[in-house]
């Protein structure tokens, strides 16, 4: 009796056990898919709701049973948030973001309502298919990371959740209780009683006799169907037989905890390797769309940058881009030791507007023609001399810019085409890249990559050559004059047949006037700024002339700004700025504080105040690196406006080192006048953003924006080569990295970070398999090894016989190693126990058990019929078996020898 | 007459030696061979719901390009075809058999074990539900065809499960089932099926395995002085005495020779071992020896107030249900006595007989005899005795339990124009030797010796030999009444109990 209560309990415990893991996952679903919804603005009730309801269901209906909302109110409640949601829906007036909130809505409230009902295997499957609705409106439109995260997690409890149903599904019907069969004799009402448990089956009292039988057939059929089954307890129905089982329930409730952590360890890598296989394996016909990013794109740089734009975009940490720069002569990561310049917009004009009552200004680009804006990037500058070519380091550079407003891309100037060029076009003389594809509302990320020589032993180069005449040829507006006023220079040009000159194009030109864009560079109303010009003029004098300088004048000015000026870095613009005055004018003049912008403008309106032709450059300027991926990030707080200065080849020191582009008389010379320290790189984030920074990486691209194009990379691995010998190549430059002394930079992470191309993933998922099926095979082979070691022993064996005390007592025997053989008859086997070193003293009860055995076997009667005329027959045999039994236990007790 | 096609073997030992559906030549005989079917996979509504997600992401995903709508679609994907091969692999190694006891007294639970088998040599088999189906038989078993003996309107469906089978073992899954109504039952198809793991995919087998059980009339609890109520002189001893007039009783021990015992005593093997003279100790023997015979009579007003069912057994009046029981009850008691000789007959809508003159009948074959009988207005009553007194040779007890009085029989008999003997004449041999009892069970007045409880409210209720043993006394109130030997702790040992119990009722070596 005790064991069957220990067991009952145990039983009952198993049962509630498994009631509350089921209650408690589809509550974490119901909360965590309210979650997957939750992006951007005008969202955020929904996780509010979803949570909230989720652990008031829980805590409140579920485990504490205070209330539940009957179905009708269920039903009633459902209704009334359609109405609401679906109101919203179509409003003429409504965006398509405001349109997904309604929907996240709808099935959020929804999923409320269930949570707050009781809870029975059809809510709990409501729930799950609502969870479902909500990944799949989630995978829709939101692209980020979160949804990935939020997917694991989801996915383990709902595995854990539907093992647990299935228990429950087996146990559907299954009575584990019936009361007295003389109580329910006596009772006439067949309605059960209401179950302890959601996972038990109403208890079954019997019913009366069965009086009616019309009722029975298709009708109780249909009932049955699990499509018209209401929701809830059913009422039973007479029937003839009843049947319950006491330990079913208990036994499929414990199994499901094991079942469990089957699930989670052998079957995870199995859905995770046939997910993998069909996401990157699955033909894809169209490039990713992420409408997720329609609301979310990054501002941008246009051809109009206004002098306050960038106040709010430094407040973000948003990611605008990823990078990494790759030394092509070794093929390792390359790392800068200053600042990198990303180029994005270059800009000529400035124009402030009076009109409003706080003056703003802007900075335009001049307009560029139509063909000089859209060229494919120029080649790579290779130096004729050989020692030339070692002092300037060669850089691949790939990009990976997140979706944006703006057509606009950015570089790291003088560039040159690489493969992964093909998107792009270049900007002549401004040395900025754009998309081919433009005249969108909204641009969607995009990888691209050029080549730069612009490094040298870590740092970037502060001079960009300028254009050769032809090219910025293409560059000017056209005018209409005669063809005639060509220079000189374009007629000797066309005329030695330059492969870029459009000799229709050139014909067409009527005016080339290669002052037009240095008159823009120099623009300068010293009336409005008359502050800024004393200032320029001042500081020019102060420079002696032997060492006055273009660049030395440059410099002189940028040092001003930065540091000798007393000028301070802020975000903070509240000053007020007097109608009618500049803004720079009140910058350099009064405020002395501003952002990047009022400097680099501060600097370019200094200069061009002395007739030092100059333009305002945006872009970002980053030193953030991520070790654990190897790439540099630019972030919208890096964004950054620079000053470039033309100046003549021979104004510039001697210190600047132009190998790695091509000789010209001008070049381009960026001068950054914001204070702050630039020297040291950046290296920031820490290790828990570098993970999270490098898993939205790793997210964005090998999920959210995977296509036909990026397939074979992400299924390979390596880009454009076998795996095969990708993998020799990173075997080789892995060794001679090893014997140069250099371990990666990645080495205070440790391990596969700092050995970049050799890692393989496909590599590492073969290995595994193969591991697997190593494994899997030497237990199978060892499993048939014994099962047939056992079998050849079973096959010897005699079979079992029917009388129970024979097959007793052979039982018995074998414990001391005594096995009746498949041939042997039961005396044969007396024979073979006589020989047996243990058997001997066993020989006599067992004759008269065998004598028995015969008996019962051959004689007619009843069993044990020995005799009727011995009256100890009987005892006679039960004397025997004792004695057999005690002589196996003396053997068996006996010490065994050394 | 007609001698219901009662099994003549038993499966000798059903867990131990399960006999396997697929080793069909290994089957015990009296089990019937089992066919199995494996159903299609069926979705299950929340596998629908999923599948249907799966398919609106995949054609979302893979149109549009929402990459993540594919991974969404991927992972269902990748869940059905887990689940798929899971459930399939589960159902295929499964394989089930049925072993049920050799009957059940009607009111009294009994105990329905499925032994099922995995046959996987890689995985284990979880959350199995075993779906039985029975109906009421009421054709008898003469007709060959499954679906013609299938009673749809009666058929229904008992349900157990287990949770975990290991590899290449076998577990016993228990269903105890309660059946209010004697008589024939037939348990059909045995389905297994699982949803292991997700419960989005039902695996589904079918074991097309045929059994017939029955269901015995519930006993009654007869009072102390029962055995008066039957004839005076019963029992072999009487015979005895009837031929010799000396009744020498039962054996039972030796003895040294006294002064006074008869020479016919002496024991000549032992004094021969002994040296000295020893003699038997007999006891004087109290067996029964007679024959039962049940007038199944339903007078017209019983026939009509009858209840309509499905059951043809059932809705059976009153009256003839408390004549099954007792002799049901009569038959258990005095085969617990192997010395009784018993033999039975049932006039109802045919005659039923069992048992010859020296044979001893086993209980379960009076049990099932006495399940399948049908009462009838106009029985040959008198046919029943004409073959009660060829087959004892005249030489039986005669008992007869009716649902009347011996004169409404008598006149029954001579109004009867058929030309059949008359019944008076038949039982007039027993009456002279005062050889006859007539129990009247519709006469309350004088039925004071048995009463309709329930016995299995005082016992604890074997029902796989019928016999009642003094040890199974247990509370009137049993919430959870112990269908088998409750010093039974699985079902092996179960039916190893049974299995002696066989032995000792001479059923089977």
């Amino acid at each position: 009796m005790k064991n069957t209560s220990s067991q009952s309990k145990a039983s009952r415990s198993n049962l509630h056990q498994a009631e509350f893991w089921l209650q408690f996952c589809f509550a974490v679903i119901s909360c965590l898919g309210g979650l997957i919804l939750a992006s951007g603005p005008g969202a955020e009730a929904i996780p509010a709701i979803a949570i909230s309801f989720s652990v008031f269901g829980f805590v409140l209906v579920d485990r504490l049973q205070l209330f539940h909302l009957p179905p009708i109110g269920a039903y009633v409640a459902m209704g009334l948030a359609a109405v609401y949601c679906v109101g919203n829906f179509w409003d003429a007036q409504t965006t398509g973001n405001e349109q997904m909130i309604a929907v996240a809505m709808l099935l959020v409230l929804v999923q409320a309502i269930l949570m707050l009902q009781q809870k029975s295997p059809r809510i709990f499957e409501q729930i799950g298919v609502f969870c479902l609705l909500q990944l799949v409106v989630g995978a829709v439109f939101n692209d980020a990371i979160h949804f990935g995260l939020l997917l694991s997690v989801i996915s383990v409890f709902a595995a854990w959740a539907l093992s647990l149903m299935s228990s429950v599904a087996a146990s559907e019907g299954i009575r584990s209780r019936a009361v007295s069969p003389q109580v329910a004799l006596a009772s006439q009402d067949v309605t059960p009683n209401q179950a302890p448990s959601s996972l038990e089956a109403p208890v079954m009292t019997l019913a009366p006799v069965m009086t009616e039988v019309s009722d029975l057939g298709l009708r109780h059929r249909l009932a049955d169907h699990w499509m018209f089954r209401p929701i809830g307890n059913t009422v039973e129905r007479v029937s003839w037989v009843v049947a319950w089982s006491p330990d079913s329930v208990p036994s499929l409730a414990g199994a499901s905890s094991k079942l469990q952590v089957f699930g989670m360890c052998a079957l995870t890598p199995a859905i995770l390797l046939v997910t993998a296989l069909f996401f990157y394996g699955l033909p894809r016909t169209t490039s990713a769309s992420r409408l997720g990013s329609r609301g979310n794109a990054l501002v941008g740089f246009s051809d109009t940058v206004r002098l306050d734009q960038f106040g709010q975009m430094l407040q973000s940490s948003a990611t605008a881009l990823r990078f990494t720069m790759t030394d092509r002569r070794t093929g390792s990561s390359y790392i800068p030791t200053s600042e990198i310049y990303l180029r994005g917009r270059v800009l000529e004009n400035y124009e402030p507007d009076f009109s409003l009552s706080r003056p703003v200004s802007t900075w335009n680009a001049v307009p560029l023609g139509r063909i000089s804006g859209s060229q494919r990037l120029p080649l790579e500058f290779t130096a004729s001399q050989i020692s030339d070519r070692q002092l300037y380091d060669g850089v691949d550079v790939n990009v990976s810019c997140n979706a944006m407003k703006q057509a606009s891309l950015f570089a790291i100037a003088p560039y040159h085409v690489t493969g992964k060029s093909k998107k792009i076009v270049h900007a002549v003389d401004r040395w900025t890249l754009t998309r081919k594809d433009r005249n969108m509302i909204a641009y969607p990320a995009i990888d691209y990559g050029f080549g730069t020589n612009a490094f040298f032993q870590g740092q970037q180069s502060a001079v960009v050559t300028r254009t050769s005449t032809l090219g910025r040829m293409l560059s000017s507006t056209i005018a209409g004059q005669d063809s005639a006023a060509l220079s000189t220079e374009v007629k000797a040009a066309t005329k030695a047949g330059d492969r870029v000159i459009d000799l229709s194009y050139a014909a067409r030109s009527r005016t080339y006037r290669p002052d037009s864009y240095l008159s823009d560079l120099t623009e300068f109303d010293d009336a409005a700024m008359p502050t800024l010009q004393r200032l320029a003029q001042d500081m020019l004098s102060s420079i002696p002339p032997s060492q006055r300088t273009t660049e030395v004048i440059a410099k002189a000015f940028e040092r001003h700004l930065a540091v000798a000026g007393g000028y301070q870095y802020t975000l903070n613009l509240d000053s007020e700025v007097p109608p009618g005055t500049d803004p720079i004018e009140q910058f350099v003049a009064v405020d002395k504080r501003g952002h990047c912008q009022y400097f680099a403008s501060a600097l370019a309106m200094m200069l061009r105040a002395v007739n030092i032709p100059a333009r305002l450059v945006v872009g970002y300027r980053t030193a953030e690196y991520n070790d654990l991926g190897q790439y540099f990030v630019a972030r919208q707080l890096h964004a950054h406006a620079w000053v470039e200065a033309l100046i003549d080849r021979d104004q510039l020191d001697e210190s600047h080192r132009l190998f790695g582009q091509a000789p010209s008389s001008e070049y381009w010379l960026r001068l950054d006048p914001t204070p702050g320290d630039s020297e040291m790189p950046d290296r920031s984030g820490g290790n828990v953003d570098q993970v999270i920074d490098m898993a939205e990486n790793l997210w964005d691209k090998y999920v959210v924006t995977m296509d036909a194009d990026r397939q074979p990379d992400a299924v390979t691995g390596i880009s454009q080569q076998s795996f095969f010998s990708a993998l020799v190549q990173g075997a080789s430059k892995s060794v001679m990295r090893l014997r140069r002394g250099q371990l990666g930079t990645g080495i205070r992470l440790g391990g596969w970070s700092s050995l970049p191309g050799v890692f393989s993933w496909p590599a590492a998922v073969m290995a595994v398999i193969l591991g697997i099926g190593f494994i899997g095979l030497a237990k199978r082979l060892r499993s048939w090894l014994i099962r047939r070691k056992k079998q050849q022993k079973s096959n010897s064996e005699a079979d079992k016989p029917s009388v129970a005390f024979y097959a007793d007592a052979l039982d018995e025997l074998s414990r001391i190693g005594l096995h009746r053989q498949a041939d042997e008859t039961p005396d044969e086997f007396v024979s073979s126990a006589l020989r047996h070193a243990s058997g001997a003293e066993l020989v006599a009860p067992l004759q008269v058990v065998t004598e028995a055995f015969y008996s019962a076997c051959y004689n007619e009667g009843d069993a044990l019929s020995l005799s009727r005329d011995e009256i100890d027959g009987e005892q006679k045999l039960s004397l025997a078996i004792e004695k057999l039994n005690s002589g196996v236990r003396s053997i068996l007790d006996q010490p065994r020898p050394r | 007459m007609n001698s219901p096609p009662y099994p003549q073997t038993i499966a000798q030992d059903p867990i131990a030696q399960v006999p396997s559906v697929w080793d069909s030549d290994d089957a015990s005989p009296g089990v019937a061979n089992a066919r199995s079917a494996r159903l299609p996979i069926r979705f299950t509504r929340l596998g629908l719901h999923c599948l249907f997600v799966a398919i609106f992401a995949m054609a979302g995903g893979a149109i549009r390009g929402f990459n993540l709508l594919l991974v969404l679609a991927g992972f269902l994907v990748a869940i059905l075809i887990i689940q798929w091969r899971c459930s399939r692999r589960a159902i295929e190694s499964l394989g089930v058999t049925r072993v049920l006891p050799d009957g059940a007294f009607a009111g009294t639970p009994f105990r329905v074990q499925y032994a099922i088998q995995n046959r996987s040599r890689w995985l284990n088999v979880w959350m199995i539900r075993v779906d039985d189906h029975l109906t009421v038989d009421g054709s008898g078993g003469a007709v060959n065809s499954i679906l013609s003996r299938i009673n749809y309107d009666s058929l229904r469906s008992i349900a157990c499960g287990i949770g975990l089978i290991r590899i290449q073992q076998t577990a016993v899954a228990t269903c105890d089932c309660l059946i209010k109504r004697r008589g024939r039952y037939r348990f059909f198809d045995v389905q297994l099926s699982t949803s292991f793991p997700f419960a989005l995919l039902n695996g589904i087998r079918r074991e097309l395995s045929e059994e017939t059980f029955w269901v015995f009339p519930e006993l009654l609890t007869l009072g102390r002085d029962w055995k008066q109520h039957l004839p005076t002189q019963s029992g072999s001893g009487a015979a005895t005495a009837r031929r010799s007039g000396v009744g020498e009783g039962e054996f039972y021990g030796l003895r040294p020779w006294q002064r006074g015992d008869s020479p016919r005593q002496i024991h000549w093997r032992t004094t021969a071992r002994l040296g000295e003279l020893a003699v038997r100790q007999t006891e004087e023997s109290h067996s029964v020896d007679l024959c039962l015979v049940v007038d199944a009579y339903v007078s017209p007003t019983e026939g009509a107030d009858a209840s309509k069912s499905v059951n043809t057994t059932s809705g059976e009046p009153a009256v003839l249900e408390t004549t099954l029981r007792l002799a049901a009850t009569l038959a258990v008691q005095l085969s617990e006595d192997r010395q009784n000789q018993l033999m039975m007959l049932a006039a109802g809508k045919e005659i039923h007989s069992l048992g010859a003159r020296g044979k001893r009948s086993s209980p379960r074959d009076m049990l099932r005899l006495l399940s399948d009988v049908e009462g009838q207005q106009a029985n040959d009553l008198t046919g029943a005795i004409q073959s009660a007194w060829s087959l004892s040779g005249g030489r039986q007890s005669l008992v007869v339990l009716s649902t009347r009085s011996i004169g409404d029989a008598l006149q029954a008999s001579s109004s009867d124009e058929s030309g059949s003997p008359d019944l008076s004449e038949l039982l007039s041999a027993w009456r002279r030797r005062a050889d006859i009892k007539w129990i009247d069970v519709s006469d309350n007045t004088s039925n004071g010796w048995f009463s309709n409880d329930t016995m299995h409210g005082n016992w604890g209720g074997h029902v796989v030999s019928g016999r009642m043993t003094n040890a199974q006394k247990t509370n009137p109130q049993v919430t959870n009444p112990q269908v088998t030997n409750p010093r039974a702790t699985s079902g092996v040992e179960a039916f190893a109990d049974w299995q002696r119990r066989q032995h000792d009722d001479g059923v089977t070596p």
